[in-house]
């Protein structure tokens, strides 16, 4: 009997916060904390394991009330958790034992009991509760009657006020669970989804224990304290090396360069180019004669069509060298238009020799276009390299086309369930979720699926959702890789040989953060202090330097500013550095061939 | 009418006995013996602090007001009230007021509340 009125109220306990449906427990270091209550905003440490409770009483009213089922019972209901809103701490102060406390202890707690009594009664005794007074005078009268007749547990139920207030609970209760086993409510099948949104791409769907049957992951715990780099720093920091030097070749390089740096890489261009013209220059030399009209017409065809496809071809490079762009957007015109205008340009000159009877021109020309066929070859070798570079970008994209189509496949295996099958708790191991970054969302979604009739189909419907941003709390550290721009100060200023008197640098950082349950702000700002190592090469001499600093950080590591010095040369710098993730875009810049 | 397991009938019974001990009480001054052994039922088995009544049968205004002096309704009006571990009265049931268990528990946990337990 215990047992049983312990369970009643750990159900009500359940049931009392603010009407939600879903309640979120995490349990962190032994210790669980609620999610979402007015002490505790929805921020959980990134390793705990999540407890979600589904309030089914809640639930069923909800959809009840949504899908006007039963007006009456729901009214009651309603009626019956406005009275018992208290009724924990009312239960909770009627479980106490006066008898070993003094008097001041028992007044303070007689009122109490009494305030929130007060409360209760007031309610009960408003006109339009009389149908629930008259229950509780008639479990008062039943209990003293049981009472007299000693045919009741009085440890259990010391007093009437105990008595009717549990049995007005079970009175909730059984009306709930009559609306529960309507045919109404049968039909309709619920769902719990959890995902990971890092606040790109799709969100990449979660295990919850109990609701689906996605394995779950390999556990990976984010380290608390982290004092060295790891391997995957250094290859960044090995990638940052490459692209330091690419950025400090940018200091220097003029922008203007560019289209004829990348004429110079289509190696093809000019092959095509000289064979055209030496064509042209065979029709236009002095003593140059055709054996019949025909042979003259079809000359003038074929030169007319390769030097129509090549001023195609040849045009998209002025698109390139517009003056004024964006690198970027010189990016992006290369890879969408020099690649289909080659790729057209080759097709079409196989067209042209494909279609051309050689033995009506005359044999310098044919033996000129054969050589075309080489350089169509070559051509096509250049547009396969053309192709690899923008594929180097389009890798980046690669991961969140990964991520949606996992997602898609995950979704099929989410089990839904009827009202009486549905779990009331469902369990979510952080640990088992894969990659996660601070600031991460966990997206917990509750769907009711109504079944279609013969005109309509199924619908789903998001009951309720609970938004919770994972974030490591409490102090930790953090291992940082970044691009940053050194900048020589000091009477001692170092004389760079570039035009800017700035450098790039790879550097890494081990950084001190401190991660809030409370102040979103703060985990926004997310600032960071530590020591930061980098190698500049302040001297020139294309071997490394060393410089050791301070960093602090900002906006999680996006923003980061710090002093070092030089060890090598004995100076110190000021640096600033931005952690976009940026990917070089490969332009032929550092890959121009040469002869 | 059963036995009265926790009621003082006064004039018969010693109400000052009561009085001095640190519980609620449910003053009765009507002759309704029905509000009476509801009250009665209601302090057999109290939550927390004990609880008994003292019914007046027959008694005067200015007794009752000599013993409770803090009254402050209509005595005429008055069918019973509850007074608090340190004698206050906190609560009037009045002569129009339908009588059921939830009203005179209602007054027994007016009397506890803590602005009349000073």
């Amino acid at each position: 009997m215990k047992k049983y009125t312990i369970a009643i109220v750990i159900l009500l306990w359940i049931g009392s916060v603010n009407g939600q449906i879903l309640k979120v427990i995490e349990e962190s270091n032994g210790k669980k904390t609620e999610l979402g209550t007015c002490i505790n905003m929805n921020i959980a440490e990134i390793n705990s394991m999540m407890e979600v409770y589904i309030n089914k009483d809640e639930l069923i009213k909800r959809v009840g009330k949504s899908s006007g089922m039963n007006p009456n019972l729901l009214n009651k209901v309603d009626k019956l958790n406005t009275l018992l809103s208290s009724q924990i701490e009312i239960l909770e102060s009627l479980n106490l034992d006066f008898s070993n406390l003094s008097q001041e202890a028992k007044i303070e707690r007689l009122g109490q009991y009494s305030n929130l009594m007060d409360e209760f009664y007031s309610k009960l005794r408003e006109s339009n509760n009389q149908d629930i007074k008259d229950d509780v005078k008639n479990f008062y009268l039943e209990y003293i009657d049981l009472r007299k007749k000693s045919q009741i547990d009085i440890i259990e139920f010391p007093n009437p006020q105990k008595y009717a207030i549990i049995k007005l609970s079970e009175e909730s209760d059984s009306l709930i669970k009559n609306i529960g086993s309507s045919d109404d409510l049968q039909k309709i099948q619920f769902q719990l989804l959890a995902a990971l949104s890092s606040g790109s791409g799709i969100p990449l769907q979660v295990h919850v224990e109990n609701y689906d049957t996605f394995t779950e992951g390999e556990l990976f715990e984010i380290p608390r304290w982290v004092t060295t780099f790891s391997d995957e720093d250094i290859a960044k920091f090995e990638e940052l090396k490459e692209q330091s030097n690419y950025a400090n070749s940018l200091l220097d390089y003029d922008i203007k360069n560019l289209g004829a740096d990348l004429e110079k890489n289509f190696e093809s261009m000019y092959c095509i180019a000289e064979l055209i013209s030496n064509i042209e220059d065979f029709g236009k030399k002095p003593g140059t004669s055709f054996t019949n009209p025909e042979q003259k017409i079809s000359f003038e065809t074929v030169i007319s069509k390769l030097r129509k496809e090549y001023d195609n071809y040849y045009n998209i490079f002025d698109a390139v060298n517009g003056k004024n762009e964006n690198i970027l957007v010189k990016f992006n015109n290369y890879q969408n238009g020099i690649i289909n205008v080659a790729e057209s340009f080759s097709t079409n000159i196989e067209d042209v020799l494909k279609g051309q009877n050689r033995n009506l021109l005359p044999t310098e020309v044919s033996k000129s276009l054969e050589k075309m066929d080489s350089c169509n070859i070559v051509l096509k070798e250049d547009i396969e390299n053309a192709k690899a570079i923008v594929n180097i970008a389009l890798n980046v994209i690669k991961p969140f086309k990964t991520t949606a189509n996992n997602a898609d496949q995950i979704s099929e295996k989410v089990l839904s369930f009827n009202i009486n099958d549905l779990p009331s708790i469902g369990y979510i191991n952080l640990k088992s979720i894969g990659a996660r970054k601070n600031g991460n969302q966990l997206i917990i979604r509750l769907k009711k699926i109504t079944e279609g009739d013969k005109n309509n189909l199924s619908r789903d419907e998001t009951i309720e959702m609970r938004t919770i941003t994972l974030q490591q709390l409490s102090f930790y550290s953090i291992s940082k890789v970044t691009l940053i721009l050194a900048i020589p100060t000091g009477s001692q200023k170092v004389e760079l040989q570039n035009k800017n008197d700035v450098q790039f640098a790879p550097s890494g950082s081990l950084l001190f953060k401190y991660g809030s349950r409370n102040k979103k702000t703060w985990n926004f700002l997310d600032p960071g202090f530590g020591f930061n190592i980098s190698t500049p090469d302040f001297n020139m001499d294309g071997t490394p330097d060393v410089g050791l600093g301070v960093i602090g950080t900002l906006l999680k590591d996006v923003i980061s500013f710090g002093v070092s010095y030089n060890t090598t040369t004995n100076t110190p710098f000021w640096f600033v550095g931005l952690s976009i993730p940026v990917t070089m875009p490969g332009l032929p810049i550092n890959t121009v061939k040469t002869e | 009418m059963h036995s009265l397991e926790k009621t003082t009938i006064i004039p018969d019974g010693n109400f000052n006995e009561i009085l001095e001990l640190p519980i609620l009480k449910m003053v009765i001054i009507v002759n309704n013996p029905e509000l009476v052994e509801i009250a009665n039922d209601l302090s057999l088995y109290p939550p927390n602090i004990e609880r008994h009544v003292l019914w007046f049968k027959d008694t005067s205004e200015d007794e009752i007001k000599e013993i409770f002096n803090d009254i402050n309704e209509d005595y005429n009006d008055i069918q019973a009230f509850s007074v608090s571990t340190t004698n206050k009265v906190a609560d009037y049931i009045l002569s129009h007021e339908i009588i059921d268990m939830v009203r005179v528990d209602h007054s027994f946990t007016i009397a506890g509340k803590p602005e009349f337990n000073i």
